[in-house]
Parts: structure tokens; C-alpha cells; sequence
């Protein structure tokens, strides 16, 4: 059972639901098949097949005004209702004419049958993809659609049977009763699943509106053409439908004059077309279960999708170079195999792409409008050219309309990636850029922006600072200004920062009259800025700060000697500085900042002499002022020793490094952005990794900092960081990766990235397939989620390098539909990653990312595991350390398990 | 009793529950060093309804029962949980009182976490916070759904 589930493509959990759809879908078709041969057969031979064209005509005004009003109330309900509406209609009708035929024998229900029958089958194939659509996610409907489809085919097959067997007992006049009588076991089935399994889950409910029905059913067609006219997948579809049904219809009027000229009799016909219902239905059927679903699966819906149009130009040739009966048996294959085991399926994956809400729309709205018309259009056509003898005139029409019809199937295959990353984006909800930016709109902006100023968040109100300096430069610094003074110090301080930045020599009124009301932190900032501001009398403000009270100032001042070259005041400032250092902590503490004046080669000319003087007084200071216990004063002294040149001495190495794994993530930020100072090449690498896997985005990048050092190597952190899988962990690697994306990255760099990324996916992809198939203790369990995290990482890792190479949005979208958990969002991810051109890279990604194991292993990544075991060691013996540490502890359970 | 579980079932407990589902497991571990041991009586309340709780508790072994309204003498319980069921989460996140009475139905061994710890392992490492958030805004999809089919169901009996 579970080899025949797998040849199915049927997955766990999917059985009941699968058999079902195949059962529902063939009863159907056993009723379309005894329709079709009946009501052809009685319209052949009863009414004539020169009415045909009229007949046409007549059809699509019929199936333009069912379809209108079936688009019109298709959203509003779950798709096993309307069925059910569908249902009763056609019972309604065949009871009718089944009444006509028997008890009146008036000429005209013949065509009317004729077009009763062509108007089910067109809404219950529709409107059965709907159903599938609302039932099985985008990968799901992809693997089971063909399958399901195949139900239908059986169904056509065993309705065939009827035809040949049973209705030429009963009489041609009942072949109606029999098609009731299975349309009503449809009915009673569909009632009976869906009173035990609940609605369709993937139905979209359409909220409830004042509006009456009528106005909501134009509103909604209004909305659906418009869809329509909008989308060009949409549109590119309808062309491609409009010149399908003219060359269908096209081809079974040729092979309808054909066969009625090869059978005299009604009896011989109707024969006939239950053979013909059987074979062309079997080959449907056996196309359809083994060989479409791996055409789909191998070339994808694109390619698939131009198989139908290809065999109806080749049908027009045969039909035009040979007519007779082997080129319509042709033409006949054609319509009853290819076009329901390829054709049929194919198109409707294209609609699972659309958006929800619109999708039985859209689709109604093509068949309402186009299929109709291209009705009409298609019996003026018959009828202008059937005076003429034989059928070349229609078989060269219909040649050049099937290359019409081939040339807009290519064009849908165009537009297919970008329809399906379109419906992404609008269901993940991701902004257009549009939509982030805005334009200069005036005061309404501003005043939105000081409400975020005013935000109780902190960041918020900085962010919101930080923008308003940029687009109200003029207005901004009053605001913020008045800001700084209700918010904490901390804050203030980057507020105010962030002014000198932008704004600051314009404003020193303005600053200097803030300073008047600031603590001491606050005023050395803006001392500083009025230090930058102040041209015409900076040195006599930075006397003055020289000699302040604040040792923040003092600071401030001493600084502003050395940069600004003030000779006049250099041996004041230095002896100044030399009686901090000497001086109570609180000055000690305010002059370790002056740290980053002696690192400055540029402006400083301190002198060697004293800069050695003044080195011996840190080394002797910073142990002391270490063993604070105060973390916000120690993890600012952290932060002034950044500007060390050298090695720091081992002592306060050590003390610094006992703070590594701190709770604090500004301590932990501040040692790793110190650590080249703190360890010898070997260990710091080992500590980087680790480093960069921390579980704060600003430890991690201040580890990033000091890989890359101050020329940021970027060549060497693609090199020698990001090209090896066993160190690290992927949270350290993506790192490494987005600043490398953001860098200079060159595109063989990203391609050999992927590649090396790819083998290691492959490879941890390969342990999880091992263990999925054997029985899992706690630790074994615990291994599998853990190799699956990992994968699913580094699968993002390699989306990540793809984006620059394919289109960074594109990737940016299938990456949030991967990581959405949602099942309907990740299949449509993977469609569209398999719907991208490069080929192999592609295929390989797609292939990891939707867990094919096999797949990946044929393309040469990876390697299989011998068993458990293997795995296990594999994973005690990486650099990973979590994985590590789940392999080791699942090896010693499992070998204390077998030891006991 | 059961024996203390070790790090690593902590951890496979702690991604079993709905909270910490879509968190990694290697982060997880922060969590699982957090999570203190507890053993309960058959009888005893773990919880009050409107008690100002902040754990969380994972079962490790025993039942629970989970009661809005409990009487000691008609014990009627919304829920019975077993091993591996967490309870008391939300109080992780909120502020608001218990909402229901928990009471031990046999011997029970319990893991609990409390919100300070997790508040400061937030703070520290915040990806665990996200991958909190994400199991709340997949639950939140989860209870749209619900809803939605409940209102479709309630439609279609009316339209019935």
C-alpha cells in the first residue's frame, strides 16, 4: 500500500482526502462521458452536423451568461456548496429533457442537450480545480492534481463503458437518467464528506456586504476583469484560452465530419464514440497518473504547459496534409488525451498562484468572457468557410490560430515567476518601496514624526530624530533640543550627537542656551559641539574648558588641544592630563576617553617622551578602575581601551576575559570588540566563532568588526571565513555573508559560496534522511530537530547569496514565504526558486530546500549515510557545537541503551 | 519520582511546547539551564485561579488538572494534562492573574521556568524572543483560522 502511496506521489496524511478527490472527480466523469456520446451521437444524427457552427454560437451566449453568474457568486460560497447548486441545476434539466425526447420528440432539445452537456463540462472542470484549489496547498495540488484528474479520466472510461454496453439496452433516449442518476451518487457523496470533515480549509470567506447580490455580482465581475485586464499572467492566459477553444472546437468539427461521414447509423456512432470516450480516456488516464505529474515535476508548469498548444498545430497539419479518419482519431486524441492529462492539469496550476480572493474570479471571469466570445468567434468562422468542399479551409485556419495559441502559451510561461512572487508579496504583507518612502508632504509628516520623537521608546525617539534631521533640518534641532531635556541621559547624549553631526554649526545659540539646564555629561557633549561650532573663539573655549570643574569638559578640552593644534594651551592640557590620571577615580575615569586621543597619528603630536609617560599611568590606572563593580562604568572603560595599539598585558586580559559570556550584551559587545587585543591569532579566531554565533545582533557584529579589522578585508573574510562549513555556526556565517553581500562581493565569490553551502545542506539533509527513517529515542529525536534547524540555515544562507546574483526582492520574498511556516506561502517559495532559469544551481536549491535527499545526491552533492551511527559520529566530529553536542550525547545513549 | 531529566531532554521538552516551539534548539539550552526542578503531591495546587503567578511549568511526569472553576468536591476540569504538556506560559509574557486552577491528580514532577529568568535571557539574547513571537503569530493564525471556519460553519447552517 505505501509503494503503490509512493508511485501516487501521495504523502503521509494525505490518503483519505487523495481517495476521495479521485472518487468524487470519476463519478463526474463517468457522467460527462455518457452526456458527451450520447448527446453527440443524438445531435449528429437527429439534428445534423452542419448545425454545429450555429450551435456554437448559440453555446456561448449560454455558457456566457452561466459563467457570468457563476463568476459573479463563485467567492461568496465554499466551493462544495455551489457544486451542490450545479448539481440540482443539471438534475433539474436532464429530468426536463429527458421528458422531451421520450414523450414529445420535439428536434430542438437535441441541440439544447448538446449545449447542456458542453456547459457542465466546462463549469464542473473549472469549477473542480477550484475545488482542489481550496483543498490542497500549491505543492500539494501540484503532485495530486494529475491524480486526481485521473479519477476523472477512469470515470470518463467507465462512462465510455456505459455507452457501449448498457445505453444501447436501455435505449439512447434514457442515456440522460444515466447521467442523473450519476450526477446524484456525486451529490450524496460530496454531502456525506463534507458533513465529517468540515469545510474546505483553504476556502477564502469574503466578508459579509449591505450591498444586494446583483450589485455585488457586477461590482465583483467588474473587479475579476479588471484583475483580468491587470495581471498579465491573467491576461497572457486569455489570449492563450481564446485561441484554444476556437482550435478545440475547430478540431472537433473536423473529426465530427469525418466520423459522420465514415458510420452510417446512430447505433454505429454511438459505439464509436464509447470506444473513443474508452481508448482516448485510458491513454488520459495512463498519461495522466504516469507521466504527467513527472513532466510537471521535470520541466516544471512552464515547459508543461506548452505540450497541449504543440499537439494541436501537429493536429491542423495531419488534418491538413492527410484528411480522413487517422487524422481525426488524431485531432480526437488530441482533445480527449492531451488536453485532460496535460493541458487541463497544467492550467490549472497556473491559477493556484493567484491571490485567494481573487482566484475563482479570475478564473470564471476568463471562462465567462473569453470562452464565450472565442465561441462566437469560432462559429462565424466555421460558417464562412464550410461552403467550401472539404476541410483544408478549416484545418489552415485553424493552423495558424494554433500558432497564435503556442505563441501566448510561451508569453504565460513569461509571466508565470513574476504573477507567483507578486501573490507572495501581497500575502506576506511585504511593503513596496513606495510605500516606505515618502515625499516631502509638509506639516503632516512633521507632526507625525514629533509624535515618534515623543515616543516613551527610546530608539523609537532616536529613530524618529534621526530622520527628522534629515528631511527638517531646520525644524528638527528646536524639537529635539526641547526633547533631550525630558528624556535619559544616555539618549539625550546620541540626540544630541546626532545634531553636531548634521545640523550643529548652525545652531550654537541655540545649543549653548541647552547646555544651561543640562547635567555635566550633557554639557560636555554639547561643549564638544560648540568646541566643532565655534571657529573665531575655539581656543578661548577650550581654555576655558581646560580648567572646569567637569572633568567630562576637561576631557573635551584636552582632546580639542591636541586636534585642533591649539600650541598655545598643549602644555597645559598635558599636565592637566597627567594630574587626572593621578587623581581621584572620577577624573581617572573621565580621562581613560583621552585614550582615543593618543591612538590618533593624524592630530596628535603628544611627543614620544610623554606618550610613553603617559602609557605607564593607564597600564598602572585601568587594572584599578577594573575592579568596579559598577558594569555600565566597567563596559565604558571596555569600550575606551578599543583604542589601544597594542596587546593589552595578560593580567587585565584575563580580568576582561572572565566577562565573555557576561548576561549583558553590551558587555558581552564590548569585550568581543576588544578581544585582538586580548588573544593571541589562534585563539582568536576560536573566539570570533563564537563570537559571531552569539545570540545578540550587537555582540555579533562587534565581533564582525574586529575580523574585519580596520581596512575591513573583505576578500580575506570570504576566503577564509565563509568558504569553510566546519567552523561556526550558520548564524555566524550569515553574519559574515550579509556583510559580505553588502560589501564588494563579486559574483564567483557568491557562486562558490553557494556551491560550498550547497554540499553542506546536502550533506546534513542526507543525516536527516537517515534518521526519518528509523525509530527515535528522546535524543535521537532531539538530533533530527537539530540537524533540521541547521538546515534550514544554511538553506537561507544560500537564498541569502543567491540575491544579488538572480534579484535580491525576488529572493528577499521567497525567503519570507520559506521561513512563514505556512504551508500554502513554502509551496509556492519553492515554485517559484524552481521557476528561475539557472538551471542547475536552481534545481539543486529547490531540491534542498524541499528536502529531496535522492534528488540531491543524483546531482552529485552530499552523501548518503550507512545508518544512524554514521550520523551520529559525523555529528560529534564537527565544529558545530551544538550538533556536537547532540551527536556525542545521542552516541553515549545509544551505546548505553545497546549496552544494556 | 522521576529523575531529573538532563539538559538535552529539557531542551526536546522545551521545543515540544507551544511557546518555545519555534525557537532553535541551541538556543533553547540558554532556556533549559533556567528550568528548576519541582516535585507535587497528588492534592496539591500548583496554581490558584487569580494568583499573580510568573511561571511557566512543563510535565515531566504525573497529571495535572486544569480547572476554571474548582471545587474540591465536584472536580470538573477543562483539561487533564500529561507528561511533556506545558502550562501557565502566557503568564510569561502578561501580567494579567491565573485564569484557572491547576491541581496535581497524581504524584507529579514538574520543570518550571520563571519570567524573570526568561526576561533577562530575553533581554540577553533577544532571537529567543523572536522565535517566541513567531510561535504566538503562528498560534494567532492558527485561532483566525478557527474562527473563520466557525463563522463559515455558523453561515452555512443559517444559509442551511
Amino acid at each position: 500500500m505505501q509503494r503503490l502511496a509512493a508511485l501516487l506521489l501521495i504523502r503521509q496524511g494525505e490518503g483519505q482526502r487523495a481517495t476521495f478527490f479521485m472518487l468524487f472527480f470519476l463519478l463526474m466523469g463517468a457522467g460527462l462521458a455518457v452526456g458527451k456520446g450520447s448527446a453527440d451521437a443524438l445531435f449528429i444524427k437527429r439534428y445534423g452536423v452542419e448545425y454545429f457552427p450555429v450551435v456554437y454560437m448559440f453555446l456561448s451566449v449560454h455558457l456566457a451568461a452561466v459563467c457570468l453568474l457563476y463568476a459573479a457568486y463563485v467567492d461568496r460560497l465554499p466551493s462544495e456548496k455551489f457544486f451542490r447548486f450545479i448539481f440540482i441545476a443539471q438534475l433539474v434539466v436532464l429530468a426536463a429533457i429527458t421528458l422531451v425526447i421520450n414523450l414529445y420528440d420535439y428536434d430542438l432539445v437535441y441541440p439544447l442537450y448538446y449545449i447542456v452537456y458542453a456547459i457542465s463540462s466546462e463549469l464542473l472542470i473549472v469549477h473542480g480545480a477550484l475545488y482542489i484549489g481550496q483543498n490542497y496547498d500549491t505543492l500539494q495540488a501540484k503532485r495530486l492534481t494529475p491524480l486526481i484528474f485521473a479519477g476523472y479520466q477512469t470515470g470518463m472510461i467507465i462512462g465510455g463503458l456505459v455507452l457501449i454496453f448498457f445505453v444501447p439496452a436501455i435505449g439512447l433516449n434514457f442515456a440522460p437518467v444515466v447521467w442523473a442518476l450519476l450526477v446524484v451518487s456525486a451529490l450524496l457523496m460530496l454531502q456525506l464528506w463534507h458533513v465529517s470533515k468540515g469545510a474546505s480549509p483553504f476556502y477564502f470567506h469574503l466578508g459579509k456586504s449591505s450591498k444586494s447580490r446583483m450589485c455585488l455580482a457586477i461590482d465583483e465581475i467588474k473587479e475579476g476583469f479588471e484583475f483580468t485586464r491587470k495581471t498579465a499572467l491573467l491576461k497572457n492566459a486569455s489570449w492563450a484560452l481564446f485561441f484554444m477553444v476556437i482550435t478545440f472546437y475547430m478540431l472537433s468539427y473536423s473529426a465530427h465530419t469525418i466520423y459522420t461521414k465514415t458510420f452510417d447509423n446512430e447505433a454505429e456512432l454511438t459505439s464509436f464514440f464509447g470506444i473513443l470516450v474508452v481508448s482516448t480516456n485510458v491513454l488520459a488516464m495512463l498519461i495522466q497518473v504516469l507521466v504527467s505529474n513527472r513532466i510537471v515535476d521535470r520541466f516544471g508548469i512552464r515547459k508543461a504547459n506548452y505540450i497541449y498548444p504543440t499537439t494541436t498545430v501537429l493536429s491542423f497539419a495531419f488534418l491538413l496534409f492527410h484528411p480522413g479518419f487517422y487524422a481525426a482519431l488524431f485531432a480526437s486524441f488530441n482533445r480527449e488525451t492531451i488536453m485532460p492529462a496535460i493541458r487541463t492539469p497544467t492550467r490549472q496550476l497556473f491559477f493556484n498562484i493567484l491571490p485567494d480572493h481573487i482566484k475563482g474570479r479570475a478564473r470564471a471571469i476568463s471562462v465567462a468572457i473569453v470562452m464565450p466570445v472565442a465561441l462566437f468567434v469560432c462559429g462565424g468562422m466555421i460558417l464562412l468557410v464550410k461552403h467550401v468542399e472539404g476541410i483544408t479551409p478549416v484545418a489552415i485556419t485553424g493552423l495558424v490560430l494554433g500558432m497564435l495559441y503556442l505563441w501566448y502559451a510561451v508569453k504565460m510561461g513569461q509571466t508565470y515567476i513574476a504573477t507567483l512572487l507578486k501573490s507572495m508579496r501581497e500575502k506576506l504583507y511585504l511593503p513596496d518601496d513606495e510605500q516606505i518612502a515618502f515625499g516631502d508632504s509638509g506639516g503632516e509628516v512633521l507632526q507625525t514624526m514629533q509624535q515618534g520623537l515623543d515616543s516613551d521608546i527610546t530608539e523609537v525617539s532616536l529613530c524618529y530624530a534621526k530622520s527628522m534631521l534629515k528631511a527638517y533640518p531646520d525644524e528638527a534641532v528646536a524639537l529635539i533640543l526641547e526633547r533631550v531635556k525630558s528624556i535619559d541621559i544616555k539618549t539625550a547624549d546620541q540626540m544630541i550627537k546626532l545634531i553636531g553631526s548634521t545640523a550643529g554649526q548652525y545652531h550654537i545659540d541655540e545649543l549653548e542656551a541647552a547646555m544651561q539646564s543640562c547635567d555635566d555629561h550633557l554639557r560636555a557633549t554639547i561643549f564638544e559641539l560648540l568646541i566643532r561650532s565655534s571657529e573665531a573663539n575655539r581656543r578661548e573655549i577650550i581654555a576655558s574648558g581646560l580648567h572646569s570643574e567637569n572633568p567630562r569638559k576637561q576631557v573635551k578640552a584636552i582632546a580639542a588641544v591636541f586636534s585642533f593644534s591649539e600650541e598655545t594651551l598643549r602644555q597645559d592640557a598635558l599636565a592637566i592630563w597627567h594630574g587626572m590620571l593621578e587623581s581621584d577615580s572620577r577624573k581617572q575615569y573621565a580621562a581613560m576617553h583621552l585614550l582615543s586621543v593618543m591612538a590618533d597619528d593624524e592630530t596628535v603630536t603628544i611627543g614620544r617622551e610623554e606618550l610613553t609617560s603617559l602609557k605607564q599611568k593607564y597600564l598602572t590606572v585601568i587594572p584599578t578602575l577594573l575592579q568596579t563593580t559598577d558594569v555600565q562604568r566597567r563596559i565604558s572603560l571596555i569600550h575606551s581601551l578599543k583604542h589601544c595599539r597594542s596587546m593589552l598585558p595578560e593580567t587585565i586580559a584575563e580580568t576582561l576575559l572572565q566577562d565573555i559570556d557576561h548576561d549583558l550584551p553590551a558587555m558581552r559587545a564590548a569585550i568581543a570588540s576588544i578581544l585582538h587585543l586580548l588573544l593571541d591569532e589562534d585563539a582568536l579566531e576560536e573566539r570570533l566563532w563564537q563570537v559571531l554565533a552569539d545570540g545578540h545582533p550587537d555582540v555579533r557584529q562587534a565581533g564582525l568588526c574586529v575580523l574585519l579589522g580596520e581596512d575591513e578585508n573583505v576578500d580575506s573574510l570570504y576566503r577564509d571565513w565563509l568558504l569553510v562549513n566546519d567552523r561556526g555556526t550558520p548564524r555566524a556565517h550569515k553574519v559574515l555573508l550579509e556583510k559580505l553581500i553588502t560589501g564588494t562581493a563579486s559574483y564567483s565569490m557568491l557562486d562558490e559560496i553557494i556551491r560550498v553551502k550547497a554540499d553542506y545542506s546536502a550533506v546534513l539533509l542526507c543525516a536527516i534522511d537517515t534518521l526519518k527513517k528509523i525509530d527515535r529515542t528522546p535524543a535521537l529525536e532531539l538530533m533530527l530537530i537539530a540537524l533540521s534547524e541547521r538546515q534550514s540555515q544554511v538553506n537561507d544562507l544560500i537564498l541569502m547569496a543567491l540575491q544579488p546574483l538572480i534579484d535580491a526582492e525576488t529572493l528577499q520574498i521567497i525567503r519570507a514565504g520559506l521561513n512563514s511556516r505556512d504551508e500554502r506561502h513554502i509551496a509556492n517559495a519553492i515554485e517559484a526558486l524552481a521557476g528561475f532559469d539557472n538551471e542547475a544551481t536552481m534545481q539543486l536549491v529547490t531540491h534542498l530546500v524541499n528536502g529531496e535527499c535522492i534528488k540531491v545526491v543524483k546531482q552529485g552533492v552530499g552523501h548518503r549515510f550507512a545508518d544512524k551511527t554514521e550520523v551520529l559520529e559525523w555529528c560529534a566530529s564537527t565544529h558545530d557545537w551544538w550538533l556536537k553536542l547532540c551527536g556525542r550525547h545521542a552516541l553515549m545513549t545509544e551505546q548505553d541503551a545497546s549496552r544494556a | 519520582m522521576r529523575v531529573v531529566p538532563d539538559l538535552f531532554e529539557k531542551v526536546l521538552l522545551l521545543k515540544q511546547s507551544d511557546i518555545f516551539k519555534e525557537v532553535n534548539t541551541d538556543d533553547l539550552k540558554l532556556v533549559a539551564d533556567k528550568l528548576v526542578h519541582e516535585d507535587y503531591k497528588a492534592g496539591e495546587r500548583v496554581f490558584d485561579k487569580n494568583d499573580f503567578g510568573d511561571e511557566m511549568y512543563i510535565i515531566l511526569s504525573g497529571e495535572i488538572g486544569i480547572a476554571i472553576d474548582f471545587d474540591a468536591r465536584d472536580q470538573q476540569y477543562i483539561t487533564r494534562l500529561g507528561a511533556g504538556a506545558c502550562f501557565g506560559e502566557m503568564n510569561l509574557l502578561d501580567e494579567l492573574p491565573r485564569s484557572a486552577t491547576a491541581v496535581v491528580l497524581q504524584d507529579t514532577s514538574l520543570l518550571k521556568l520563571g519570567k524573570q529568568k526568561l526576561r533577562g535571557l530575553i533581554l540577553s539574547y533577544p532571537e529567543l524572543a523572536l522565535g517566541m513571537l513567531k510561535a504566538l503569530s503562528l498560534n494567532l493564525r492558527k485561532t483566525t483560522s478557527l474562527v473563520a471556519a466557525n463563522d463559515y460553519g455558523s453561515d452555512h447552517k443559517k444559509q442551511d
